[in-house]
C-alpha cells in the first residue's frame, strides 16, 4: 500500500512539472529549464522549514514565489530567443542554477545536527512533515490536493482570455502583436507562471523525500518534463496529465520485466513520438471530444470557435 | 600567474579540439536541416564503445581498427536515428524529432548502462604517455600532456577530412547544394531523403571518431557522457554559431579554454558554470553565435 502511495505522490509532482512545461508551451516555447525553477522552489522552501522554523504553507509560498521571480528575471533577457534556440537557453538556465547549488553552503547546527545546504553534499533533514507525524497517506493528500487546485487553476486560465491571449501568441507571434498584444509581457508572464509551478513542485519533492543535491536537478529531469507535456499533448490540460499517467502506468507495468524497464523511458518517448507526433491527446482529439459532448443531449451549445469547420477551410 | 593562464590556455585548446569536433556533428545537422539531433552525444558514444568491444575481440591489431569500427558504428547509429526520430515525424514540427533524439539518448544511454554494468570502462592509451609517468612535452615553464598533442593532430585531421568530402566530392556537393536550396536540389535529381540518409551517416561517422578520441584521450568513458556531451557540442555549436563549422572549431576552443581557467583558477566546483555563463550571455546578445549568420 504503501509502495502505490509512493508511486502516486511522486507521480503528483511530476505532473506539477509536466504542467509548468504546458503552461509555456501554449505561447508556442519549450522550456527544458525547469529543473531549474524546480531546484529554486525546493531549496528555497527547505530553508525556510529548516533553518527559519517556517510553517510549510508560507515556506512552499515563498519557493513559489522566488521561482516566479527568477522567472522574470531570466525571462526578459531569454525570450529574445524562440524556438530551439529558447530551448538551449534554457537548458544554461538550469545549469547555472545547478552549478550555483554545488558552491552553495548555507547551513546551521539544530539540535547536534548541522542541517541546511551543505553545497556538494546537498540539503538533508528537510523534515516537516515528518517530524509532525504526517502518515503517508496524509502526506499524499497534502500533494494530491495541490495538484487538483493547479490543474483547476491551469484549466481556469487556458480556457480564459488570457489564456486565448497565450494561444494566440502560440499560433502566430506576428498576428498576435498586430491586434494589440504585448507578446513580450506574455511571454514573460507564461514563463514566471509555469516557473512558479515548477517551484512548488520542487518545494513539495523535498518536503517528500527529505533530501535534495545537486544530481537530483539534472537534464534528465527537465527532459520528463517536457516529455509529459509533449507526449501527452499540449491541446488541452489533461494532455501533460495523461503524459504523466502513461509514463507512470507502462513503467510500473513493466516492473515484471526487471532491469529491461529501464530501457523503456527512451524506447516509449520514440515510439509515442512517431505514433502520435502531437501527442496522445492532441487537438483532434479534443476537438472530436468537444463536439461528442455537445451532441449528447442536454449538452451546451458550443463557442463560435468550437463550431464544426466548413468544408476543409479550417484545419 | 601568467605562466598559469599561459598553461591552462594551452590545455583548454587541446581539449577543446575534441570539443570541437562534437560541435561540428550539431552544426552540420542544423546546417543541413534546421533541427537538433540530440542524440548526436550518444551517437559519438555509443560508437567508441563498439570500438572498444573490437579492441577487446583483437587487442593485437592496431588501434587504426577499432577506430575504423567506431566510425562504421558511429554512420550506422546515425543512419538509425534518422529512420526512427527524422524521416517519418511531421515536417513542420520541430518540436516532435528533438524529443524523439532525445527518446534516443536515453536508450543509447541505458543500453551501454546494461551492458557495462554501470561501471567505466578502460579505454586503450593512444601512446604510452601520462602525468604519472611524467613523459611530458615542454619549453621553459610551460609543458602539455603527449596524449593531448596526438588527440589535438588526430582532430586537426579529422576536421580535413570532413572538409574533403564536404568540399571535394559529389557526395558533399550534393549534400551542399540541399541544405541550401532543398527545391533546387530536388529539381536537379537528388533525392532529399537519401541526402539526409548521407548527412546522418557522415555526422555519425565523424561522431565515432570524435567519441573514440575523447575517450581514449581521456583513458576512461561511461554512459553518462553521451548526455554531457550533448550539452557540450550544443554549447560549442551555438556560442560558434549554428550552421558555421569555422564557428564550432571556435567555440570548442573557447569552451575549452574558459573550462581550464576556471578549473585551474577557481576549482572542480566552478568548471561549468562559466561555459554555461558564456552560452547565457551569447544567446541573448548575440543569438547568431560568434561566426554564424543572423538568425531569419
Amino acid at each position: 500500500m504503501d509502495y502505490y502511495l509512493a508511486v502516486l505522490s511522486l507521480a503528483a509532482i511530476q505532473a506539477l512539472l509536466g504542467l509548468s512545461v504546458f503552461i509555456v508551451t501554449l505561447t508556442g516555447q519549450v522550456s527544458f529549464g525547469q529543473q531549474g525553477f524546480y531546484a529554486i522552489g525546493a531549496y528555497v522552501a527547505g530553508i525556510a522549514t529548516v533553518m527559519w522554523g517556517w510553517h510549510v504553507v508560507p515556506a512552499l509560498a515563498l519557493g513559489t514565489l522566488v521561482a516566479a521571480l527568477t522567472g522574470v528575471v531570466v525571462g526578459i533577457p531569454v525570450l529574445r530567443v524562440r524556438g530551439l534556440y529558447l530551448a538551449v537557453a534554457t537548458v544554461a538556465f538550469a545549469e547555472i542554477v545547478r552549478n550555483l547549488i554545488l558552491n552553495f553552503r548555507y547551513s546551521k547546527v539544530v539540535e547536534g545536527r548541522n542541517v541546511g545546504a551543505l553545497g556538494l553534499e546537498g540539503f538533508r533533514g528537510i523534515r516537516y512533515f515528518y517530524d509532525r507525524g504526517l502518515d503517508p497517506p496524509a502526506v499524499f493528500g497534502v500533494i494530491a490536493g495541490t495538484l487538483a487546485l493547479v490543474v483547476v487553476l491551469v484549466w481556469r486560465v487556458d480556457r480564459s482570455r488570457s489564456g486565448r491571449v497565450f494561444r494566440a501568441i502560440g499560433e502566430d507571434e506576428h498576428a498576435a502583436a498586430m491586434v494589440g498584444i504585448n507578446v513580450v509581457a506574455m511571454k514573460v508572464l507564461a514563463f514566471a507562471a509555469g516557473g512558479a509551478v515548477a517551484g512548488l513542485a520542487g518545494g513539495l519533492y523535498a518536503h517528500y523525500t527529505t533530501f535534495v543535491d545537486y544530481s537530483t536537478f539534472r537534464f534528465q529531469l527537465g527532459v520528463l518534463a517536457v516529455a509529459y507535456a509533449l507526449i501527452g499533448g499540449t491541446a488541452s490540460v489533461a494532455g501533460p496529465l495523461m503524459g504523466v499517467a502513461f509514463f507512470t502506468a507502462i513503467t510500473e507495468g513493466l516492473r515484471p520485466l526487471g532491469e529491461y524497464r529501464l530501457f523503456a523511458y527512451g524506447a516509449l518517448i520514440v515510439i509515442a513520438m512517431l505514433v502520435r507526433p502531437f501527442g496522445i491527446v492532441d487537438g483532434d482529439l479534443v476537438r472530436r471530444l468537444r463536439r461528442w459532448a455537445r451532441k449528447r443531449p442536454g449538452g451546451r451549445p458550443g463557442r463560435p470557435d468550437e463550431l464544426e469547420p466548413v468544408g476543409d477551410v479550417a484545419g | 600567474m601568467i605562466t598559469d593562464i599561459v598553461q591552462q590556455l594551452l590545455n583548454g585548446v587541446l581539449v577543446g579540439s575534441t570539443y570541437a569536433l562534437i560541435g561540428i556533428g550539431f552544426t552540420l545537422i542544423w546546417g543541413f536541416m534546421r533541427r537538433f539531433n540530440v542524440a548526436y552525444g550518444a551517437t559519438a558514444i555509443g560508437a567508441a564503445f563498439l570500438g572498444l568491444a573490437a579492441h577487446r575481440a583483437a587487442p593485437s591489431l592496431p588501434l587504426v581498427v577499432p577506430f575504423l569500427v567506431a566510425m562504421a558504428g558511429g554512420a550506422i547509429l546515425g543512419y538509425a536515428v534518422d529512420l526512427v526520430s527524422f524521416r517519418y515525424l511531421p515536417k513542420d514540427y520541430e518540436l516532435a524529432p528533438l524529443m524523439s533524439t532525445l527518446g534516443v539518448l536515453f536508450l543509447v544511454e541505458e543500453a551501454i548502462n546494461h551492458t557495462t554494468e554501470g561501471r567505466p570502462q578502460d579505454f586503450p592509451a593512444l601512446i604510452q604517455t601520462s602525468l604519472h609517468t611524467g613523459q611530458l612535452f615542454g619549453t621553459g615553464p610551460y609543458f602539455v600532456r603527449g596524449d593531448y598533442v596526438v588527440v589535438f593532430v588526430l582532430s586537426v585531421g579529422v576536421v580535413a577530412g570532413l572538409y574533403w568530402v564536404l568540399f571535394r566530392t559529389r557526395l558533399g556537393l550534393a549534400l551542399r547544394a540541399t541544405a541550401q536550396q532543398p527545391v533546387a536540389a530536388q529539381l536537379v535529381g537528388i533525392s532529399p531523403i537519401r541526402s539526409d540518409a548521407q548527412a546522418f551517416m557522415l555526422t555519425g561517422a565523424l561522431a565515432g571518431a570524435a567519441g573514440m578520441l575523447l575517450s581514449m584521450g581521456v583513458g576512461t568513458a561511461t554512459a553518462e557522457l553521451a548526455t554531457s556531451y550533448t550539452v557540450r557540442g550544443l554549447t560549442v555549436a551555438v556560442i560558434g554559431g549554428l550552421g558555421s563549422i569555422p564557428g564550432a572549431i571556435v567555440g570548442g576552443l573557447v569552451i575549452g579554454v574558459i573550462e581550464f581557467e576556471a578549473l585551474g583558477f577557481l576549482g572542480i566546483g566552478y568548471r561549468d558554470i562559466f561555459a554555461y555563463l558564456a552560452l547565457f550571455a551569447v544567446l541573448v546578445v548575440r543569438p547568431q553565435g560568434l561566426l554564424g549568420r543572423r538568425v531569419g
